[in-house]
């Protein structure tokens, strides 16, 4: 008795069919003159035989719950959020700052962690249009992403990435920027914040120190030219450690890094006897662009390498204010070894 | 007396203890103890462990004495019949309210995470049969409840490696950088997950050669210690202090994390197989307070089992919303706290001095 009336209750509870909602999988906010946003929305349907047609829905108003309102006036179905995987914020709304928006995708229990965020460098609305993809463009980002954090020169992030440096006191969020180049999207740039504003990019192919910093990285690749040679490693693994010692004023800080590569592209000559000058080289090489990209965030003041954090916990007399003002001065040194553990085919 | 058929054996009171202490405090101790000792809760935790392995050892003590064996009659023997009855009342409204605490936050998340439209009261007619038919038989029942209770979430355990991906040890470095002070206000907070300990009181006559069942209590509470210590390093290394300020059930964000190309989201499934954890819980304490009443007034068991469970419901559906659910919690944590470190203690130096007296006299 009990059961069958819970069950008829319950039973009336608002369903979500699935052929009755759109499942929203990338989405843009642009900002368009004051306090007005626009909000441009993607919905694949999926056609027989793997094929995916998307339909994109934009509408501009103050609020992006007022947007959805706007948005469900022109879906034909219930416009949801389940399967949301990109979010892109153009630039003038990363300039502002994107807490806010931050803080309405983590409170909404049906959003996944593992969401990517990503500004536009001109216009989301632009950017998600240009794309041409047969797998729909939530696929087609997701996989952007995917493989240039597996193996390319972007470091991991997502949404819990993101929102974990936000709200830490000690490091500065960044994330992917993206492009319109050529008539589609491109990977164009990493974009730097100082707490929720954007403030700077790195262009992706300089970010390959950035991640070698920032992350123990498994599988990159790394290029290197002179006068004499171009050598380019892949296959590349290495290790991060930070350390820092309570000499003088300030303290030092020094990255530790290991590098482990195969060469794959060479234009010197006989590679076996080059070798220690050649990772000699490499080592001199992201030493040198590893302290130029720090002493570029210590006069941003910003600190995406969360170097405050490591010295937050090797240092029980931390003192943040002290922390602060020292930061844009602190002595930081990069220190990387090399190894070449293969060159290919050829000799 | 209550015959050997319906005891249980030793053994399992490795998992009536831990499967009692666990619940749903496993989804979001984490941001509630740290509020003191921060990312040094964990050493809180040991801590509480360590207090309720001590007031285990206690509890054997009072209960090894007597010969029923059970907190209804140490009561009467210690106070007299009138207020020890009226102490035995007073802990079952506690342990109905432990009930009610462990239900109704379950019931607050499936509400959250699954299905905002749901209708408590009657979601809770589903819930309360099952409970019913649980308690209302053989002790035995529960038991079986009680260790599936225990087998069934143990592979949880293994959901705690992923979110390790995205872990930063250096969000709990350096270690003990809080005072001694900070880390036992914050194991006080922290004993609120131990609590379902005060059961052994009443089903300690249930088991089989009960004077040697101590050290299975003691490894009970030590599995449920490591678990919850694995937890919550887990969760300090995935989260930084500030952003767990912010989230109401840190354990179901690192299931967030989680994704399998034929699963989009992992919590579902975490939130479904923590219902075998909430169960036990429930029904161990709806049960101890059944017992209890039954042993007290003599009322038959199967109609105070209706009775209670027709409290219970009605508790769980008056007490609604966060801010019920929040105010439920602190209170059950604060009686935990005073009946654990407080009152059974004194009632070990009562009962002591009462039986010198007896003996002195006869």
């Amino acid at each position: 008795m009990f059961v069958i009336v819970s069950l008829l209750f319950n039973y009336q509870m608002p369903a979500k069919v699935i052929d009755r909602i759109q499942m929203i999988t990338v989405v843009g906010y642009d900002a368009i003159d004051q306090n007005k946003i626009q909000e441009t929305v993607v919905s694949p349907k999926y056609q027989q035989e793997a094929q995916v047609e998307d339909f994109i829905y934009s509408d501009t108003a103050a609020t992006v719950y007022e947007n959805r309102v706007n948005l469900n006036a022109k879906a034909t179905e219930r416009l949801l959020n389940g399967k949301l995987q990109i979010a892109f914020y153009d630039r003038e709304l990363a300039e502002q700052g994107v807490e806010d928006f931050i803080e309405y995708l983590t409170r909404d229990p049906s959003i996944g962690g593992t969401l990517n965020l990503a500004v536009a460098e001109e216009s989301a609305h632009a950017l998600i249009n240009s794309v041409k993809t047969g797998k729909g463009r939530g696929v087609f980002f997701n996989d952007l992403f995917d493989h240039n954090i597996r193996h390319g020169n972007l470091p991991q992030t997502n949404l819990k990435e993101f929102q974990s440096a936000l709200m830490s006191e000690t490091c500065d969020p960044f994330l992917p920027m993206l492009s319109v180049e050529d008539e589609s999207a491109a990977l164009t740039a990493i974009a730097l914040f100082d707490d929720d504003k954007y403030v700077d990019k790195l262009p992706i192919n300089k970010a390959d120190v950035f991640k070698l910093l920032y992350q123990n990285v498994s599988d990159g690749n790394y290029q290197f030219k002179n006068d004499k040679y171009i050598v380019a490693l892949e296959n590349v693994e290495s290790d991060k450690d930070v350390v820092f010692e309570p000499t003088g004023g300030s303290g030092e800080v020094t990255f530790n890094v290991k590098l482990r590569g195969v060469v794959r592209e060479y234009t010197g000559k006989e590679i076996i006897n080059q070798l220690t000058a050649i990772e000699k080289d490499i080592k001199q090489d992201i030493e040198q662009r590893g302290e130029n990209l720090i002493s570029r965030l210590q006069e941003l003041d910003i600190d995406p390498l969360d170097i405050e954090g490591a010295v937050k916990s090797s240092n029980r007399n931390y003192n943040k204010e002290q922390f602060k003002s020292t930061y844009s001065e602190m002595p930081i040194n990069v220190n990387v070894s090399v190894k070449i553990t293969g060159t290919g085919t050829r000799r | 007396m209550i015959s050997i058929k319906h005891k249980v054996t030793p053994l399992m009171v490795l998992f009536l203890i831990s499967s009692s202490q666990m619940g749903v405090g496993v989804l979001g101790f984490q941001s509630i103890i740290n509020k003191y000792a921060g990312y040094d809760a964990w050493i809180a935790l040991i801590v509480a462990g360590l207090c309720v392995s001590v007031v285990i050892w206690i509890m054997y003590q009072l209960l090894k004495h007597d010969e029923k064996g059970d907190i209804v009659a140490i009561h009467q023997f210690t106070y007299g019949k009138w207020l020890g009855n009226f102490l035995t009342l007073l802990f079952t409204v506690y342990l109905l309210l432990m009930a009610t605490v462990v239900l109704r936050t379950y019931v607050e998340i499936i509400q959250v995470w699954m299905f905002p439209h749901l209708k408590v009261w009657a979601f809770l007619m589903l819930l309360i049969p099952l409970i019913y038919y649980t308690i209302s038989d053989q002790f035995r029942t529960v038991v079986g409840v009680c260790f599936l209770g225990v087998v069934y979430p143990f592979l949880l355990n293994l959901t705690l490696l992923y979110p390790l991906k995205h872990a930063d040890i250096t969000h709990i470095l350096p270690m003990m950088n809080h005072s001694i002070t900070e880390i036992m206000q914050s194991s006080t907070l922290a004993v609120l997950n131990f609590m379902g300990v005060s059961a052994l009181l009443v089903f300690y006559p249930y088991i089989r050669d009960a004077g040697k069942s101590q050290k299975y209590a003691h490894y009970g509470n030590l599995y449920t210690t490591v678990i919850y210590v694995a937890v919550c390093l887990t969760t300090y290394v995935f989260y930084n202090q500030n952003e767990l300020k912010e989230v109401i059930w840190p354990a179901l964000g690192l299931w967030k994390i989680i994704e399998f190309p034929f699963m989009e989201r992992f919590e579902y499934v975490g939130i479904a197989t923590l219902f075998f954890m909430i169960l036990p819980n429930v029904v161990l304490f709806m049960w101890a307070a059944t017992r209890l009443v039954h042993r007290t007034f003599g009322f038959q068991h199967k109609r105070v089992a209706a009775v209670l469970l027709g409290i219970l419901y009605i508790a769980s559906v008056i007490s609604m919303g966060r801010e019920g659910v929040n105010i439920l919690n602190d209170s059950a944590g604060k009686i935990g706290l005073v009946f654990l470190f407080i009152y059974i203690p004194v009632l070990l130096i009562i009962n002591f001095i009462r039986r010198k007296v007896r003996k002195n006299v006869s």
